[in-house]
């Protein structure tokens, strides 16, 4: 089994979407993902979540987690999907963390939620392409 | 007793293992001003620290037994004062537009090895730093 981790600031939105996204797309069922977040906040509101819901994605159950340093070191991939979270503390525990960028929403505006899950979207079809041609690397 | 500190400061480092314990420890043993309340927290929460050196941290004088804990975003907006006590801890965590909390940094290397000396010698340059501070709060209160 190959492990990806998705990370962001409070995983409640950015590297929820990834994780949610790529368990369903993803048809290797040898490579699976999770997600946490680098510091612990609260849920994303209800808005946001059902605005996320329309492209069949939920990030409405659970509760946000947060990196522990076995995650780290147990995985085979980082993702930062996230501009606000430094990929130099990471870099500690793993070797393979990658940075996708993903700046955060205020929540506020749908349009801005909408452009955000469209860019993860993306970035997670060619993760999920280029796994298949090349493994977890 | 938290809620009545006029002032609140939170140590950071690493894993919350070590180093913000040692001056979360010190500050609290060191500082007189029952206003100012003091706490740590780490970003990646890992294994405990373990008994090697919290012994040495024993000798230094200072417990710093128990759990680690993880930053929450709940800590940190309540917090008027983020101390990272560590070198390898970026300051721009702080910076996300959603927190408004003063943020200084003390860029203590990590130990990683059973050395007491080396140890020690961190050990040294927290206390230095705190001691600083409490100077630094003193003058404030006067």
């Amino acid at each position: 089994m190959r492990k990806i981790l998705f990370i962001c600031l409070g995983n409640r939105f950015r590297s929820r979407i990834a994780e949610e996204y790529f368990n369903k797309t993803n048809k290797n069922k040898k490579i699976k993902s999770s997600s946490a977040g680098l510091v612990y906040a609260n849920p994303i509101s209800k808005n946001t979540v059902k605005t996320v819901k329309k492209y069949g994605i939920n990030i409405g159950g659970g509760t946000p987690k947060r990196i522990k340093e076995n995650d780290l070191k147990n995985v085979d991939k980082v993702i930062v999907v996230a501009d606000n979270v430094p990929i130099s503390i990471l870099k500690i525990f793993s070797k393979n963390v990658i940075s996708w960028n993903i700046r955060d929403t205020d929540g506020g505006n749908q349009n801005k939620v909408e452009n955000i899950v469209k860019n993860i979207i993306k970035k997670v079809d060619v993760l999920i392409k280029k796994i298949l041609r090349e493994g977890v690397k | 007793m938290k809620e009545r500190c006029k002032m609140k400061i939170l140590f950071v480092c690493k894993n919350n293992r070590f180093r913000s314990r040692v001056a979360e420890s010190y500050f609290n043993s060191v500082n007189e001003n029952k206003k100012v309340f003091a706490d740590s927290a780490g970003i990646i929460v890992g294994a405990p620290l373990t008994k090697y050196q919290s012994n040495v941290a024993r000798k230094a004088g200072l417990r710093i037994d128990g759990r680690p804990r993880g930053l929450s975003s709940k800590l940190i907006l309540s917090r008027d004062l983020i101390v990272i006590v560590a070198d390898n801890v970026p300051s721009s965590i702080f910076k996300d537009r959603s927190y408004s909390v003063n943020v200084v940094k003390w860029g203590i290397k990590d130990v990683y090895v059973k050395d007491e000396k080396k140890i020690l010698k961190t050990i040294e340059e927290i206390k230095s730093k705190v001691r600083s501070l409490v100077k630094k709060l003193e003058k404030k209160e006067r």
